[in-house]
């Protein structure tokens, strides 16, 4: 099951900056990363992520240049220092709603959920 | 990749950008390689190039939701264009080359013969005016607003007419008129003008729109102004004697002596018409503020602009069919 936009809203640019943690990479390669490492439960449409990169971009958490040594022209993007801080903080602001959000749901939370992934997968 | 389809997304979201011309060109480069490269990947799967454009078109949304996300967009336009797939891309397609018109070209309605041909000198209109009119009556494939404020569909026709449109914000208040009524509206292969028209139909008390020079005005009827204007209407009189040339915006004539020229019982039918047709309760006759009087072949109107739209529209009829009024 693919999680739906609601679910997704307050992560987006937490995924963005984590998938770019692995190194450069440009738009199209970042929605098929994202799709394929999510096992294609977080599908992004290009008309999402784009505006989520160039507000990074604006932000100055990311940094960009064009480049076709791929054979295409393609801009490419990478984490800049404060990007880096950014998806930090922001990580630790997910895991910790995560927490409460688990603790809250007490027993239901420890009959239903999946164990959690290991911590060291983020930015992989 | 030179998809048509896809060269006219970009033009109508470089339309609702809001950004330099460099900022531009950098996400219409950046959305060209995404496009070439997500393309390979549908056709790899099997789709037709034809049915992977229309895919990556739905992935990218809707132009003007997406420059709002940009950033670009104005906050308040809510307004979307939707339907099927298909007519989603024709839709973006039509709208696309609407766009690279001229202000000045001709509206489609011109093109139906019979109104075309049919007719013949009629009240000259100042040419911003002029303007005005044709930009509205260019056609949308397909419009919807959907819990719109009144501004998001001004700034819509602004937009789509390029024109200056005003709404009278004030008047609205005095009538009672709340400013963020949601409108909800979707209509298809229709002009601009008709959008307009069905919009501010459904709004109590009636708003209707009104020129001033190059501003198109919405408010309540009371709070547009009355202009004059002169119709040559001497082919929809039996008589063809000579007739003078329609001139407008005209001097307002006086009417108590000149009319009698004309004062036949074939000139007072075709008055009669007008009055009791076009909008009764605007004339004199009956506790309005319009005027109409016959001066040799032509008649003077005063009154609203959108009263006029109607008159012009009612002796295009009688052209049309053809026959003097009786």
């Amino acid at each position: 099951m693919t999680f739906g936009r609601d679910r997704l809203h307050g992560s987006l640019d937490l995924l963005v900056l984590s998938n770019l943690a692995g190194g450069p990479r440009y738009g199209y390669q970042i929605l098929a990363s994202l799709r394929e490492r999510s096992g294609g439960r977080i599908i992004l449409k290009a008309g999402t992520l784009y505006p989520i990169l160039h507000k990074l971009e604006r932000d100055k958490c990311v940094r960009t240049w064009w480049d076709d040594a791929t054979g295409r022209d393609r801009k490419w993007y990478a984490l800049t220092e404060r990007g880096r801080k950014r998806m930090e903080s922001r990580a630790r602001e997910w895991l910790d709603y995560a927490a409460c959000v688990r603790g809250l749901l007490g027993p239901l939370a420890e009959r239903l959920a999946p164990p959690s992934p290991p911590l060291d997968a983020v930015g992989k | 990749m030179h998809n048509v389809e896809f060269e006219a997304y970009l033009a109508l979201l470089s339309r609702f950008l809001r950004l330099t011309a460099a900022q531009r060109d950098d996400i219409r480069r950046e959305f060209q390689a995404h496009l070439d490269d997500a393309l390979e990947a549908e056709m790899a799967k099997g789709l037709t190039r034809e049915q992977a454009v229309l895919r990556l078109l739905e992935d990218f949304g809707d132009p003007a939701e997406l420059a709002h996300r940009f950033g670009g967009g104005n906050r308040a336009r809510r307004w979307i264009m939707q339907g099927t797939l298909a007519a989603a891309c024709v839709g973006v397609l039509a709208i696309g080359v609407s766009l690279l018109l001229p202000a000045g070209a001709p509206p489609l309605r011109a093109q139906d013969g019979a109104v075309a041909v049919a007719r013949a000198p009629q009240a000259a209109v100042p040419a911003s005016e002029a303007a005005l009119n044709a930009a509205l009556q260019r056609r949308v494939p397909e419009i919807s607003f959907q819990e719109a404020p009144l501004d998001s569909v001004r700034a819509w026709v602004a937009e789509m007419t390029q024109s200056n449109v005003v709404i009278l914000w004030s008047a609205l208040e005095e009538c009672g008129i709340d400013r963020d009524r949601p409108i909800t509206v979707t209509l298809r292969d229709v002009s601009i003008d008709t959008l307009l028209q069905v919009v501010l139909a459904d709004i109590r008390p009636r708003l209707h729109f009104d020129y001033i020079d190059n501003v198109l005005v919405i408010g309540p009827a009371e709070r547009t102004r009355l202009v004059v204007r002169a119709y040559d209407v001497r082919d929809l009189l039996d008589d063809s004697g000579p007739a003078p040339q329609a001139a407008a915006p005209a001097e307002r004539p006086d009417e108590q002596d000149q009319a009698l020229e004309s004062d036949t019982p074939e000139v007072r039918r075709l008055l009669g018409l007008v009055t009791d047709t076009v909008y009764p309760d605007t004339w004199e006759n009956n506790g309005g503020m319009g005027t109409i009087r016959a001066f040799r072949k032509a008649i003077v109107v005063r009154n609203h602009a959108w009263v006029h739209r109607e008159v012009r529209d009612l002796l295009e009829q009688l052209r049309a069919a053809g026959a003097p009024a009786r």
